[in-house]
């Protein structure tokens, strides 16, 4: 695990339609700790997954710079892990799904299977390892998805609304799921997310962004564990949910 | 009555269910009857239209005398190994076209130009240039297998979405493991599809191939036996060929397709 820096950051591409260069990302700055949980969270086309797909390296950045412990990012790597919608492979079970970060480092197959064992039991999904992904339901994938990511051992786990196509209910216990693995792991997670009361359930910052800019940095000072059944009363979870919501809404 | 038809009713689907084979047969037992009916009735006469039972007899003394066999192994050999070069040339070609844009500008036009222009189309120039041989039906076959996997691979290649490509990168997948682990299974149904479709027009241009430059081969015994006004021997071709396209079809490709892109819920049952 390692630590994030962005410094400066801003993407600008060409629109062929419009004829004009049009400015997704201005000027971002945002540093994470190590073992940091940061939520970055904003109305759709606030330029929060291009600044995830630029993390990952998937598109280039026209400016500023992107550190990860110290060393610039080029292009997509396996120091950093990707949760974005259903990206399982679809020909790989289960266990073949998780196990396939370790199968690309070259760890040999008794090895792999058995961290793929160990981080599927963490999600509760040991009985579906030797099922196919078309075989699980919308959550179950989700949480294959985030257990392959985790298995792979990234310095830095980025998430772009992981939770965002499954139903409500299933959507608070995947979230409860995820503060208890990030407390047992600690990773460094990057989280995007249009839902507000979701940032700040998970997260120990949120990074309120409108039209590409930082707009505020909130820590969330809520204790851990975290449990849907205590924070929906708390008052200082609704005073701080509501603080997020209106710098959203006024941007 | 009724009873005894339920009873006969109930005993046929469980032959069914335990020999699916049966299934595929029974449709094929009234098309069979209503053919014998027709002959026995002499509506045609005889030599025009002959019954099942000739057919057979003649299946009989073909396979007696060796011509059936090995003609059916030289057509048989003949669309392996066109269809083999078809596949080995055209899964790669859909691979480059599929995934590079570059590929795709210069060779799209030319991939289209040259599917228009049917293989038939092409035996002219090729009797001249290769004469009445083997390379001549096989550059036949091999064209003809081609164009449908190509295109259906570069469908196929095209169609996995970016996401795949992405966690495969930030897995740390190379390029060349991506080829294999992320590129290749998850255009393969299309393939599959694209083979289906290239074997089916593959084996109808041997036959064609075989009536025109051929001297041996399940199209020339059938063009063979018109010459000789056989209509016996032009029926047991035509059922030969039907056979064989159905045992290809439901003994090999129905499986691959069954355990690939059904069982990874890419392609609805």
């Amino acid at each position: 695990m390692k630590d994030l820096t962005i410094r400066n950051l801003s993407k600008t591409y060409f629109d062929p339609y419009a004829g004009t260069n049009v400015t997704a990302v201005h000027d971002v700055s945002l540093k994470v700790e190590q073992g940091e949980f940061v939520c970055i969270v904003g109305p759709s086309g606030c330029g929060k997954t291009t600044i995830l797909n630029m993390i990952a390296g998937f598109i280039p950045h026209t400016g500023g710079e992107i550190l990860v412990g110290g060393r610039p990012v080029k292009g997509p790597g396996p120091d950093r892990g990707v949760v974005q919608s259903f990206a399982l492979f679809p020909w790989r079970t289960v266990l073949e799904n998780v196990a396939f970060g370790p199968k690309m480092r070259g760890v040999r197959k008794v090895e792999r299977e058995k961290i793929a064992h160990e981080f599927l039991a963490l999600a509760k999904l040991t009985e579906a390892a030797g099922r196919y992904p078309n075989e699980l339901s919308g959550g179950m994938q989700q949480r294959v998805g985030v257990v392959r990511a985790l298995a792979n051992e990234p310095d830095v786990l980025l998430m772009d609304e992981p939770f965002a196509s499954v139903d409500a209910q299933t959507r608070m216990t995947l979230q409860e799921e995820l503060t208890r693995i990030w407390q047992e792991k600690r990773p460094t997670v990057i989280f995007i997310t249009h839902d507000v009361a979701e940032a700040v359930f998970l997260a120990n910052r949120v990074v309120a962004l409108s039209k590409g800019r930082v707009l505020e940095e909130i820590d969330v000072d809520l204790p851990r564990p975290r449990s849907w059944d205590a924070l929906n009363d708390d008052a200082r979870f609704k005073e701080l949910s509501g603080r997020v919501l209106q710098l959203v809404r006024s941007a | 009555m009724k009873q005894f038809l339920l009873k006969f009713w109930s005993h046929c689907v469980r032959l069914t269910a335990r020999w699916p084979s049966i299934a595929s047969i029974a449709p094929f037992i009234p098309l069979i009857v209503a053919w014998w009916i027709v002959t026995e009735l002499q509506i045609f006469p005889r030599a025009f239209l002959p019954g099942p039972v000739e057919v057979v007899r003649s299946f009989g003394s073909l396979v007696y005398t060796g011509i059936l066999p090995a003609y059916l192994q030289d057509s048989i050999v003949r669309l392996a190994v066109g269809t083999f070069w078809g596949i080995a040339l055209g899964i790669p070609l859909g691979i480059l076209v599929g995934l590079s844009q570059r590929a795709r500008t210069a060779l799209w036009p030319l991939l289209l130009f040259f599917q228009a222009i049917g293989d038939i189309a092409w035996l002219p120039i090729l009797v001249i240039w290769f004469g009445y041989g083997l390379t001549t039906i096989t550059v036949v076959i091999v064209y003809t297998v081609i164009f449908p996997v190509v295109l259906n691979t570069v469908l196929g290649v095209r169609s996995i979405p970016i996401t795949l490509h992405r966690a495969a990168q930030s897995l740390g997948a190379s390029r060349l493991r991506i080829l294999w682990e992320v590129v290749l299974p998850g255009a393969l149904p299309n393939i599959v599809t694209g083979l289906r479709n290239g074997l089916g027009y593959g084996w109808r241009a041997l036959i064609a191939t075989e009536i025109i430059v051929g001297t041996s081969g399940i199209g020339f015994l059938m063009f063979d036996a018109r010459r000789s006004g056989s209509v016996v021997e032009i029926l047991l071709g035509m059922i030969i060929l039907g056979i064989l396209w159905y045992i290809v079809d439901s003994w090999i490709l129905a499986p691959i397709e069954r355990a690939t892109g059904q069982r990874w819920g890419l392609v609805t049952r």
